[in-house]
């Protein structure tokens, strides 16, 4: 049978402590952060709280595609994408001097 | 305008890490990211060119901060990630970039004609606020980057990353002197039409979006200051295409070589970024890269913008463009591996 594992809430950063229940005992392990993922998958392998803990120690994907709306907004659209919008932009495709090009 | 915006962004940049300190990441992302979506949909609403001027500064100083906040929190979530997928979370951030030039290059164009250049605004308005819903919605999953018990600076050196802030400042002038000036060069220069000019923004964010994927695995195995060398590089590629070969097909490769590493240059520096400062300083040198490559914007234009107004027009502003790219790449080899023991 598979030995158990828990993630033990932690204020370090960059490293994470879980806790390893073997024979009735609870073994604490510190691990770096980015190591996590792999350390924990080989030491659980087998076991159904091994890839909950695993799958939850992972930032979602789609919470960082959500956090890339900060650069959409901030740069594609309030910089980029109003570059060609503005109506000044427009004296430069009518000959305006190149210092004043939006 | 654009030197309106690009100060706020230096300001903005300036004071990014001591208001992330004071409020919290999470905070000061989700009200400056709001308050930028809500300067653009203002802008629909004056056609006074002092009040414009003064949203456009409040936008690049609300977009720093987004800019900045965003980063750190990302930054602190690839700490869980393993060594070759922290690359391309931070790649997927950045490309938000390239988002929201396609949603502007498909969105407004097609608009234009029936609302006008004030509905362009509102419209960008529209779907800043959208994105701003999605950013804030993310937002509840994330997690504070570390701060440091009771020590406000320190965890990380300029000096051990004095290569890679000088050439991310030359970068920052040099691919706005391209992203300012290459519209108006395509339209004179190539008769370029609006839809053209359409197709090539939305060329260049398309491929500013898949990069994040393709340059992810590459950053992770390059060392010191080879990433941003190396992303700086095909970003002076593609500056330099256009003005090499006088095609439509050149100018949209060049929207491809562009696009496709510009955004990654941002990617790699924040990358070099984790690895040489400890994580609670990660805003702090994020912000201090941002404020170089702000002031490398400011200085950008007016030097390309005194050279384009000289006999040789446009393309020698934008060979000075490709110059600045190329100093900046050959700085960043010199960048060695950081530590943040």
């Amino acid at each position: 049978m598979s030995d158990r594992f828990e993630r033990i809430p932690s204020n370090l950063h960059d490293l994470i402590i879980i806790r390893r229940e073997h024979s009735g005992f609870w073994l604490p392990h510190i691990v770096r952060a980015s190591t996590e993922f792999s350390l924990v998958k080989g030491l659980m392998r087998g076991s159904e709280v091994t890839s909950l803990e695993a799958r939850g120690a992972l930032t979602p994907m789609w919470v960082v595609v959500g956090l890339a709306m900060g650069p959409a907004v901030a740069l594609g659209l309030a910089r980029f994408g109003t570059r060609c919008y503005c109506p000044p932009c427009v004296q430069i495709l009518v000959g305006t001097s190149q210092k004043q090009a939006p | 305008m654009n030197a309106a915006n690009a100060a706020g962004y230096l300001a903005g940049a300036l004071v990014a890490a001591l208001t992330a300190r004071w409020a919290g990441d999470r905070l000061l992302f989700a009200v400056s990211l709001l308050l930028t979506a809500i300067t653009v949909a203002a802008s629909g609403l004056t056609a006074d060119f002092t009040l414009l001027l003064a949203l456009r500064l409040a936008a690049g100083f609300m977009g720093a901060l987004v800019f900045i906040s965003g980063a750190g929190l990302v930054a602190a979530a690839a700490t869980e990630a393993s060594k070759n997928r922290a690359p391309t979370l931070l790649g997927i951030y950045f490309c938000g970039a390239g988002m929201g030039i396609i949603a502007s290059a498909l969105a407004v164009p097609s608009l234009l004609e029936t609302v006008g250049w004030r509905g362009g605004w509102l419209v960008l308005g529209g779907l800043g606020l959208a994105g701003a819903a999605l950013g804030c919605f993310a937002l509840r999953h994330t997690r504070e980057p570390a701060r440091a018990m009771g020590r406000v600076g320190g965890g990380w050196s300029p000096r051990a990353m004095a290569h890679n802030l000088l050439a991310y400042g030359l970068f920052g002038a040099g691919y706005i002197a391209y992203a300012t000036f290459i519209i108006a060069y395509l339209r004179s220069e190539e008769g370029f039409s609006a839809a053209s000019v359409s197709l090539f923004w939305s060329i260049l964010g398309l491929t500013s979006v898949a990069a994040a994927f393709l340059w992810g695995p590459i950053l992770a195995r390059l060392t010191g200051g080879l990433g941003t060398a190396a992303t700086i590089s095909v970003v002076m590629v593609g500056a330099a295409v256009p003005l090499l070969w006088s095609r439509p097909g050149a100018a949209y490769l060049s929207a491809i070589l562009f696009g496709g590493s510009f955004l990654s240059v941002v990617a790699a520096v924040t990358a070099f970024a984790r690895k040489a400062a400890r994580p609670h300083a990660w805003t702090a040198v994020i912000a201090a890269f941002t404020v170089v490559f702000g002031l490398g914007q400011c200085v950008g234009p007016i030097l390309s913008g005194a050279l384009s107004d000289g006999p040789s027009g446009i393309r020698s502003g934008l060979w000075l463009s490709v110059g600045l790219l190329a100093a900046g790449s050959i700085v960043a080899v010199f960048q060695g591996e950081p530590s943040a023991e």
